[in-house]
C-alpha cells in the first residue's frame, strides 16, 4: 500500500513539474479521434444542444473550430469539435471528446502552495464585446460586477477569461454578496439574483 | 463543471487545479449560466418587492492563483 500511495504521488508529482516546465504540451485526452470527411455525423441519443458556434470567432481554424455541445438530460454531454477546421491528408474532419460528467459542487479549496493573485481578464463573450454582459457600480468585487440574464438553456451568454500567461492555475470565481443566496418562506428570493445561480466551466 | 452558488456569497469559491497553454491546450475557461430556466416562465426570480422578473446572473470576477509544481497531493488529504 505504501509503495502503490508513494508511487501515485511520485508521478503526480512529475506530472505537475512537467505541466510546470512546459504547459503547452500536448497531454493527450480522453476522446476519441475520427478521421471522416464529409459524412454525416449522429448524435449519440436525443438530446438539447446547448451550445454550438465557432471556438474563435476571429480565427477559426484556431482551438475547437466549430464546434457543437449536446446535452442528453441524463447528466452526460457529448462535445464534438474540429468540425470546420482545414482538412488534410493526416488531419481529421472533427474530433469526439469530453464525454462530461456533471459533478456536484464542490466548494473544499485543495491543500497546495498559493502564489500571487494575477489580473483577470474578462476576454470576450459572443458577439464581442459581450453585449449581454452589463457593469453595476458599487457591487460585487471592486464595485465593477458583471450580470447577465439566465437564457433558458441555451447557454449564449457566457464570456471567457484568460490568465495572462501559459501555467498551471486554480481558477476561482466571486460570488457578490448581492446574490440572494436563499429563498424566503414562500419561495421568494431575497434580491435581484435567482437562488440557482450556477456557473459552468469548459470545456 | 457546474459550480451551484446557491448558499455562498461574498466569497470567493474555487474551479479546481487546471492547467491552461496555447493550443491545443486550455485557452481559458468560459463561464455561463445554467440555470436551465423557461424563458416564457419568469416564476423563478423575484425582485424584492415580489414581482416576477428574469433571473441575472452575477457572475463578478475570475482570477487565476498559479501554481507550484512543489505541492502536497491531495492524496495527503484522504483520511
Amino acid at each position: 500500500m505504501e509503495f502503490v500511495v508513494g508511487t501515485a504521488m511520485g508521478l503526480q508529482s512529475l506530472i505537475m513539474i512537467a505541466r510546470w516546465i512546459n504547459p503547452d504540451a500536448y497531454e493527450g485526452h480522453s476522446g476519441y479521434d475520427f478521421a471522416l470527411t464529409y459524412e454525416p455525423v449522429l448524435a449519440a441519443a436525443d438530446g438539447v444542444v446547448i451550445r454550438a458556434g465557432w471556438w474563435d470567432w476571429y480565427h477559426r481554424s484556431r482551438g475547437y473550430g466549430l464546434f457543437i455541445e449536446i446535452d442528453y438530460q441524463n447528466g452526460y454531454s457529448t462535445f464534438w469539435d474540429e468540425q470546420g477546421r482545414w482538412v488534410g491528408p493526416s488531419a481529421p474532419v472533427f474530433e469526439a471528446s469530453h464525454i462530461v460528467d456533471d459533478v456536484p459542487p464542490s466548494l473544499s479549496d485543495p491543500f497546495f502552495r498559493k502564489g500571487h493573485t494575477l489580473d483577470n481578464r474578462l476576454v470576450a463573450c459572443p458577439p464581442d464585446p459581450c453585449p449581454y454582459w452589463y457593469s453595476v457600480t458599487g457591487q460585487g468585487y471592486g464595485g465593477d460586477m458583471l450580470w447577465t440574464y439566465g437564457n433558458d438553456e441555451v447557454r449564449d451568454y457566457w464570456a471567457l477569461w484568460i490568465p495572462p500567461h501559459p501555467g498551471i492555475y486554480e481558477v476561482q470565481v466571486f460570488v457578490p454578496s448581492e446574490h440572494p443566496n436563499m429563498r424566503q418562506p414562500g419561495g421568494l428570493a431575497t434580491g435581484w439574483f435567482p437562488p440557482w445561480t450556477t456557473c459552468r466551466l469548459f470545456p | 463543471m457546474i459550480i451551484d452558488q446557491q448558499g455562498v456569497y461574498n466569497r470567493w469559491i474555487s474551479l479546481g487545479i487546471h492547467p491552461f497553454g496555447r493550443y491545443p491546450a486550455w485557452v481559458g475557461i468560459w463561464l455561463d449560466d445554467a440555470t436551465t430556466e423557461n424563458p416564457a416562465d419568469e416564476s423563478h426570480c423575484w425582485n424584492s418587492q415580489g414581482q416576477s422578473v428574469w433571473c441575472q446572473i452575477g457572475v463578478d470576477a475570475v482570477r487565476f492563483l498559479p501554481v507550484s509544481p512543489l505541492f502536497l497531493p491531495l492524496i495527503l488529504r484522504s483520511p
